[in-house]
């Protein structure tokens, strides 16, 4: 299910997350445009769902469902 | 994403599930509406003029500095502090917002973070407008970003949002659909 979800923090931090398939990203311009006229600079970091330990895990995990078969 | 490929994970998952995550940094004072709004919410109130004025202040030098907008030292009183001077605010060719005030005799407000520490004004108006800005975001998104990407066809316009403050003082806007 695609989210959007924009924090504001008690010391008027501003952070936009943007999560789901490639489409959604494409949204992340009119958030941009309309948060620019604030005086907000956009910095992007982009990242997979999973974590580092999820990717870690996942070769063993397969492993351990291959020796369950 | 090689890596999650390497071991897979493509296979199991058709269209990728990925998050952006931007963080916006407020790099000036660039909002008229915003910084007035900020001074207003530390109990002083500014003088706006077409033209840069002069600020009146405790040395000569400080005279030279001019302004569009303008807090009146005598406003500081109100506060229960002191300015030796005006402190104004001139605006740039690229529209930011330049704080000009006193370098030798700093004024010392309240901190709006809401400790009972004192800060330099220039420090506190930054706290002040950041707040002030956060507000706006997200008034804007809730009453315009969201609202033109409904009409646009660009997320459905049955998609559910949500506003959630939380204790800390945080608040969110929550758009899934």
């Amino acid at each position: 299910m695609p989210t959007i979800t924009f924090t504001v923090d008690a010391d008027g931090n501003q952070s936009l997350e943007l999560k789901g398939p490639k489409s959604i990203h494409a949204l992340k311009a009119d958030f941009d445009k309309d948060l620019a006229d604030l005086g907000g600079d956009a910095k992007t970091v982009e990242r997979p769902d999973l974590t580092e330990k999820e990717v870690q895990k996942a070769p063993q995990q397969r492993q351990a469902q291959k020796q369950r078969r | 994403m090689r890596t999650l490929a390497r071991i897979g994970y493509h296979k199991r998952r058709r269209v990728p599930t990925l998050s952006t995550y931007t963080s916006y940094a407020l790099t000036g004072i660039k909002n008229r509406e915003v910084l007035l709004a900020a001074i207003a919410t530390m109990g002083l109130q500014a003088q706006v003029h077409d033209k840069a004025t002069r600020l009146s202040g405790y040395y000569r030098t400080d005279n030279r500095m001019t302004a569009q907008i303008v807090i009146p030292k005598s406003e500081f009183t109100k506060i229960g502090t002191y300015s030796y001077l005006d402190i104004g605010f001139l605006e740039g060719t690229d529209g930011t917002f330049t704080c000009q005030t006193d370098g030798h005799l700093p004024t010392m407000v309240k901190d709006p973070k809401g400790t009972e520490t004192m800060v330099r004004f220039e420090d506190a108006i930054q706290t002040a407008y950041a707040r002030v800005a956060g507000d706006k975001a997200v008034t804007t998104i809730l009453t315009k970003t969201i609202p033109r990407l409904k009409q646009l066809g660009k997320i459905p316009a049955n998609a559910t949002v949500r506003r959630q403050a939380l204790p800390n003082g945080t608040t969110k806007v929550l758009v899934s659909y």
